[in-house]
Order: structure tokens, then C-alpha cells, then sequence
């Protein structure tokens, strides 16, 4: 970690507590993620797909220059470790993360008004997020088993309309990123091509972010209702002279496969979590009736510990002695 | 969601089916031995879908019906119930497929029910709610893929 001149001032110990006494302060964390990029410009790796670690870490290497002032050189390594897992998924990850958390708790369409798009987000409340949803998002989602699929159909309908809305508020995002030229895009980019497929493929992509849990069936749906459109309007369009068409053609194609493989990721990850939880509820279970068994076992034994019967009584008495 | 009261157990040869375990196509074509606990003096619905069909990442027919008996009472088997629908293994064509088995208490005898026009396309919730079997008492699922054909070399 770089080295921080520790502000002598005791208040850095104060400070340290709360992040978001930061906020008053007029620090990075109130600029949004895009105006952050802009500044971290030079560090030559797009936001995107930049480790939470490393994202903290230029951030706070940028604040250090940014304020001379010691008494904000309070990053203690301390007061912002993130969780093992957490500082290594990338931002985007954890952007997934927080949009399925987001997805998850509120159905309604409000719910995606409310949010605003990766770019826009402070750079504050996306940690806060990604904080809170990184305690919270645990397997602990199984218990109904397969949960019904039947059960999601209805709400599948609603979420495709849900995520189509999240692809326009990511437009304007995307428009706002080409400004940082930067060598290799960064994941949103790469995803959503500014060519004249993104009105096609905008459907297609909304679906890798429903990486949602197992139970969560809502996923299964919707690409199968978006594809089943797009497949039609796709011909085979092999052994042709090499033309645009075509050529648009094999990109989308390769698109599909990369989504379709990401949602044949994420149920392979969700079953594999369904089936570590059911191995866990059995281990647990069965721990709880070993024990029981034990206990009944040394129950049993220990009233019952045979009070010898007096051997004398083995011979007669009752007869009459001769 | 639903709150579990009947116990049931799913058996496919020696193979115990626990939530989410692997069958394999060739251990599941007859029928399973299956049994419930629950009073001997109330009726169970059984149904095992399919909602994965043809594959999972593109469910056209979801769901398809595998199974369906009535009438069975509690703390027997499926053989002690009439079965509407003929058990028909998992086949599945492409990717792996969940497989359900969802059991109902029913409020009364049913009888001979009518038997869906399709496999493809059940809804099991649609096909509960006409029946007025409200939720269900007890569900197990296993996973099931094709198998591969020849040898891996």
C-alpha cells in the first residue's frame, strides 16, 4: 500500500472512523465514478475493470496529491479494508452485484428510476453499496429448494421491462465514457459496442447482469423470450463473400454465444451453491441428531447400570435346608 | 413460498435424491420409489415437472410433465394412488435439467382427473390452483444430464 504520512493531528484517529465524515470534507469520494476516471486518467487502467484494491488505492494515492492538507491523509490501511472477496472482484462485478441486490429487494420499476447508471454514481455510494451488499448477499437463498419455478413466470415479464429501462440509463453513460480515450476499453464498452448493433444487442446484454441466484428464476426467462426474437431475425449467413453483413453478423453471433455462456456460468455457480447449502443443511442436521443420539445413548446407560443382583439369591433358600 | 409438513422420500435404485444431486438418465427410467409420511387418512397429489425443457437456457416448453398421481394416501406410495399421467424418465436433449417433484395435500378425493392435452407447457401452479391442492406440502429436485454417448477416450 503506498505510504501515508500520517496526519500527526489525534482527530485522524476520529476521522478514521466514518468514511463518510469524508463528505464534508470535499474529497474524492463525492465525485461521481466518471469524474474520478477522468482524473485517474493518466493511471492508464479504465475504472471498469479495475480491482476495488486498486481502484482504492489510486484513489487514495489521487487524494494525497489532491490535498496537501495532512489531516486528510487518514486513509489508515485500517479504516477501509475491504473483505477478502470483495477487493478482489472488479468494479464491475460488484456493479453487478449491487444492480441484482437492487433487483432483488424491489421489484417494482421505481426501484430502477431511482438508480442512476455505473458512471453516475458517486464514487461514496458505490462503496457504501458494494459494502452493504457484500455482507448481505450470502447463499443463504436455497431453502425452498428450486423455489417453483411456476412461481416467476409472472414477474419475469416485468423484470425484461425493468432491465430494458436499465439499458437506457447505461446509454447515456456509455456516450459519456468515449471521452477517455483509453487504449482498451473498459467492460461496459466492450459489451456495449457503440455500432449500430447496440439496438440488437441491447436486449442480449441486459442479461449477463441477471446474474441472479438460483431461486431467482427470473433470469432463465427473459433471455429465452429475447433470444426466441433475435434468433429469427438471424440467418445463416455462411459461405458468402465476406461483406459487412456478414461480418455484423459473426460479431453477433459471438455476442449471443458470450452471453449465453455467462448464463450457463452463472447456473452452473447457482448450483453448485444450491447444492453445497443442501450438503451443509444435511451436515448440520445430521450433527444435531448425533448429538441427540449421544445424549439418549449415555441416558440410557447410566440409570440402568446393573445394581448386581445378589449372587447369593442364586442358591435356594426357599427349599428346606437338609 | 411454502412451509414443508409432509415428509417424502425419492429413491432411484439405491440412489437417495437429496436437492440438487445428480441423477443420471439411464438410473431414472422406471419410476422412483417414493414415499410420504403424512396421515393415512388424507389424499396426496404428486407432480414432477421438468422446467428446464428442451434446455435450460432456452425453456420453450417449460414446464414439461413427468409424472402425475392423485389420490395417494398418506404414509404410502405412488402405486397405492391413481396416476394420471404415466411416469416418463428425464431425458433431457441438451444442458442439465432441473427435475421437481412437488407434492400436494388434496382436500378431497379427485378421482379420475383429466390428463393434460401435452406434456409441454404444464404449469404446475396453474394445474394446483384448478384442483384447489393449494401450496405444497413437501418438493425434492435433482439435477439430470444426457448422458455422453461413447466412451471418453
Amino acid at each position: 500500500m503506498g505510504t501515508q504520512t500520517m496526519g500527526s493531528e489525534g482527530d485522524a484517529a476520529a476521522q478514521a472512523k466514518n468514511m463518510l465524515s469524508l463528505t464534508r470534507q470535499g474529497s474524492l469520494y463525492n465525485l461521481t465514478l466518471d469524474e474520478i476516471q477522468s482524473q485517474l486518467g493518466d493511471r492508464g487502467k479504465p475504472l471498469g475493470s479495475m480491482n476495488l484494491d486498486e481502484l482504492l488505492k489510486s484513489v487514495w494515492t489521487a487524494e494525497n496529491n489532491f490535498h496537501s492538507e495532512p489531516a486528510l491523509s487518514l486513509h489508515r490501511q485500517g479504516s477501509l479494508t475491504l473483505a477478502q472477496d470483495l477487493s478482489n472482484k472488479t468494479v464491475d462485478e460488484v456493479w453487478k452485484d449491487i444492480r441484482q441486490k437492487k433487483s432483488d429487494d424491489n421489484q417494482e420499476n421505481e426501484a430502477q428510476a431511482r438508480q442512476t447508471s455505473l458512471g453516475e454514481m458517486t464514487l461514496e455510494d458505490f462503496l457504501i453499496k458494494a459494502g452493504a451488499v457484500n455482507e448481505s448477499t450470502t447463499p443463504g437463498q436455497n431453502n425452498s429448494g428450486p423455489g417453483l419455478e411456476v412461481d416467476s413466470i409472472a414477474t419475469v415479464q416485468q423484470n425484461v421491462s425493468q432491465h430494458a429501462q436499465w439499458m437506457q440509463y447505461q446509454l447515456p453513460s456509455v456516450q459519456l465514457q468515449p471521452q477517455h480515450q483509453h487504449q482498451h476499453q473498459n467492460n461496459l464498452m466492450a459489451v456495449y459496442m457503440p455500432t449500430h448493433t447496440i439496438q440488437q444487442s441491447l436486449p442480449i446484454t441486459a442479461n449477463p447482469v441477471l446474474d441472479a441466484q438460483y431461486p431467482d428464476n427470473q433470469m432463465t426467462m427473459s433471455p429465452s423470450s429475447l433470444m426466441g426474437a433475435l434468433s429469427d431475425t438471424q440467418t445463416p449467413g455462411r459461405k458468402r463473400v465476406a461483406s459487412g453483413d456478414v461480418v455484423e453478423k459473426t460479431v453477433e453471433r459471438r455476442q449471443k454465444r458470450m452471453i449465453k455462456n455467462r448464463e450457463s456460468a452463472a447456473r452452473s455457480r447457482a448450483r453448485k451453491q444450491a447444492y453445497t447449502q443442501e450438503l451443509e443443511n444435511k451436515v448440520s442436521r445430521l450433527e444435531e441428531e448425533n448429538e441427540r443420539l449421544r445424549r439418549q445413548r449415555a441416558e440410557v446407560i447410566l440409570p440402568c447400570a446393573p445394581p448386581p443382583e445378589p449372587k447369593y439369591q442364586l442358591r435356594r433358600t426357599g427349599s428346606a435346608p437338609f | 413460498m411454502f412451509v414443508p409438513s409432509v415428509g417424502m422420500s425419492v429413491y432411484y435404485g439405491s440412489k437417495h435424491v437429496t436437492n440438487g444431486c445428480d441423477v443420471k438418465p439411464s438410473m431414472a427410467t422406471s419410476p422412483p420409489k417414493l414415499n410420504i409420511t403424512g396421515h393415512s387418512d388424507e389424499l396426496y397429489t404428486l407432480v414432477m415437472t421438468d422446467p428446464d425443457a428442451p434446455s435450460p437456457s432456452e425453456p420453450r416448453m417449460r414446464e414439461w410433465v413427468h409424472w402425475i398421481v392423485v389420490d395417494i394416501p398418506g404414509g404410502t406410495n405412488p402405486a397405492q394412488g391413481m396416476e394420471i399421467l404415466p411416469y416418463m424418465g428425464p431425458r433431457p436433449p441438451v444442458g442439465i435439467h432441473r427435475y421437481i417433484m412437488v407434492l400436494f395435500q388434496q382436500k378431497a378425493p379427485l378421482g379420475l382427473v383429466e390428463q393434460p392435452p401435452t406434456r409441454a407447457n404444464f404449469n404446475t401452479r396453474l394445474f394446483a390452483g384448478n384442483l384447489d391442492l393449494g401450496l405444497p406440502v413437501a418438493t425434492i429436485y435433482f439435477n439430470c444430464q444426457k448422458e455422453p454417448a461413447s466412451r471418453r477416450r
